[in-house]
């Protein structure tokens, strides 16, 4: 059901559309089972990065607490887009891999699987 | 010889005044005078069936809420002039104090301007009565806190500029929306969303915890405007209940509707109250009750038996209320965890447990907490005991419709985060559960304008694009926020108690 309103219209832009973003993507990306971070992080970055650029550059380096972070293997991530089964080319950027404006992206590492054995 | 002119009865005031008085205009169209209180679809046959239970007149209004007032500041006089703050039972209690001021108290200036509006906004007189007279209680409760308030703003740090950043900080954007959502609605949503589902539904989860855990910890200012608030309270439940009654009474179309906004407005207070359920589980020193039982006791017995009975006018519980159910064992420290990594971009303090704490909660809380939390905890203890005090630097994804990090878990897997997406006019927007989910996809026209924190940050609208850049703009001193041990209230806490008990300094 649609919003209901007084007057003739109501429309409005979405206040984080892409266009507010000079050419840059807003992206959301958690590793799974490292809760001790508590919540996806949230990037903004241009569209051409390497997604391994990313990850190991910009992504890794938010997990600086976390004993994991040095073991990580990102090759051996298993991903998900918008909470579906998916498969990057870790050597592409990000548009390449079909990555857009707010995608959220999820990856667990088998093997590292976070602390206390309940994803710490 | 003339008759004496005769007193009227209250009753008969108050008949005047909600019937004999109004009048149907004729110069102008009745729905031109009340443009607003029609187009949410909800009809209204015959607006003199309303019930006002109390009955209020404006001379008995004054004088009930004039003696409250002498007798709340007095006790607040003799509070400021004994020195009270140094009764309460630690520093750390302050924060609660400061989450109050900082995000509820403005909600009751919010509220007064939202009654305004209904008072004005109803065309039937009876209703517009109880909500003017509501409209004035809530300034009164927003200036009554602002005074309690005011002493403990001279000794203790993040009381300063709660205005500046309730309308700028991501964690105060939480309360700011709901009520903002609420006042943007109609009347009628408006009415539902704060009369019934927040003050008559959830308030006990609100109040209780609050002003009992204020007069466990010894706060004798906020017990106060807490007991002077309460009749008025009691008159705002029962106009909660009564417009609920009323809005189905009238027209039998009124209840899906009704039931839709319910589903909603259950959803987004028992979100908000994630944030009261967190401040009464982590930073009342003295503990009144685990949130988890406040939420049996409130919400799975009184809440349910509440809508056992409304189920004769066809309503069932609200959608998701199991959902709810299953979190009470994780949402309080979920949300704890949060603060406490994000507490460097508050004006809050926050804190690892003390042991007793930790015992504490592993017998409210059992196995999860024992399992997932505690570890964390103990964790992050270590951490600081080196030195490495866990701060997260990156900004967090933030749910489109209650605007909290989505730090929520999945229903059934509390070790899973849980995000889930909608695609409006292109755009995507990030929900942190089903509840919040169905609200967005019922007006997406509405929640794609929502002012999210970090996406508002990262286009270059609050200062910069770095934590540090953000904080300057909300203006937030490095003293006032992070960690409590070592900051500046803890350390004239222990300053004081260090005093306690030596005897007075007296010259030769």
């Amino acid at each position: 059901m649609p919003v209901k309103f007084v007057g003739d219209s109501y429309d409005f832009p979405c206040a984080n559309q892409v266009e507010n973003y000079g050419g840059d993507i807003n992206v959301y990306v958690v590793w799974d089972h490292h809760l001790i971070y508590c919540a996806p992080n949230t990037y903004r970055l241009p569209p051409d990065m390497k997604f391994r650029d990313f990850l190991e550059q910009v992504f890794a380096p938010d997990y600086p607490q976390h004993p994991d972070t040095d073991k990580v293997d990102w090759d051996k991530g298993v991903w998900q887009l918008e909470n579906e089964p998916w498969q990057p080319d870790l050597d592409k950027s990000f548009s390449e891999n079909g990555i857009a404006h707010n995608s959220f992206i999820r990856v667990t590492t088998p093997g590292l699987e976070g602390m206390h054995g309940v994803g710490n | 010889m003339a008759d004496k002119p005769r007193r009227l009865t209250l009753t008969r005031k108050y008949q005047l005044m909600t019937r004999g008085l109004d009048w149907e205009t004729t110069y102008q169209s009745m729905d031109d005078v009340f443009p607003y209180d029609k187009y949410e679809g909800i009809k209204i046959k015959d607006w003199d069936k309303w019930q006002d239970p109390f009955r209020l007149t404006m001379d008995a209004y004054w004088k009930y809420q004039a003696e409250k007032e002498r007798k709340l500041y007095a006790i607040l006089d003799g509070f400021a002039q004994n020195n009270s703050q140094l009764n309460i039972s630690d520093a750390r209690y302050m924060n609660a104090v400061k989450i109050w001021m900082q995000g509820v108290t403005p909600l009751e200036y919010a509220a007064f301007r939202g009654f305004a509006m209904l008072g004005r906004g109803f065309r039937g007189a009876g209703a517009r009565v109880a909500c003017q007279f509501q409209s004035i209680d809530e300034m009164r409760h927003y200036q009554t806190q602002m005074h309690a308030f005011s002493h403990y703003n001279k000794y203790f740090n993040g009381f300063r500029q709660f205005a500046r950043i309730r309308d700028r900080a991501w964690y105060l954007s939480i309360p700011k929306s709901y009520f903002e959502d609420a006042v943007t609605a109609g009347p009628f949503e408006l009415i539902t969303a704060i009369s019934f589902s927040f003050e008559y539904v959830l308030t006990n989860l609100l109040f209780m915890p609050f002003v009992s855990g204020a007069a466990y910890n010894g706060d004798m200012a906020t017990t106060t405007f807490g007991f002077s608030a309460q009749s008025d309270e009691s008159r705002h439940m029962t106009l909660g209940l009564e417009v609920i009654k009323f809005m189905l009474e009238q027209d039998e179309g009124n209840l899906p509707i009704v039931q839709q906004w319910l589903d909603k407005w259950f959803w987004r207070g028992y979100r908000l109250l994630g944030l009261v359920g967190t401040m009464m589980d982590y930073m009342l020193p003295k503990k009144v009750m685990s949130w988890r039982q406040a939420w049996e006791i409130y919400w799975e017995e009184s809440g349910m038996a509440l809508f056992n009975d409304l189920a004769r006018y066809g309503l069932r519980p609200p959608k998701y209320h199991e959902v709810a159910t299953k979190e009470k064992y994780r949402i309080t420290h979920e949300f704890w965890c949060t603060i406490y990594q994000f507490s460097h971009a508050t004006a809050l303090y926050t804190w690892i447990p003390t042991e007793e704490e930790l015992d504490w909660f592993s017998a409210e809380y059992g196995e999860l907490f024992d399992t997932v939390y505690r570890p964390r905890y103990e964790y992050w203890k270590e951490l600081d005991d080196k030195g490495e005090r866990f701060f997260q630097k990156r900004l967090p994804v933030v749910c489109n419709v209650c605007q909290i990090p989505i730090f929520h878990t999945m229903p059934d897997d509390p070790l899973m985060n849980c995000c889930l997406v909608s695609e409006y006019k292109g755009t995507k927007h990030q929900m942190c559960s089903q509840g919040c989910k169905d609200i967005f996809d019922r007006e997406p026209e509405k929640y794609c304008q929502a002012y999210i924190p970090p996406q508002q940050i990262y286009q270059g609208n609050c200062g910069g694009a770095t934590l540090e850049a953000y904080r300057k703009w909300l203006h937030i001193k490095d003293e006032e926020t992070g960690e409590y041990y070592g900051s500046e209230d803890h350390i004239m806490w222990e300053g004081w108690k260090a005093q306690a008990g030596k005897p007075a300094d007296v010259p030769a």
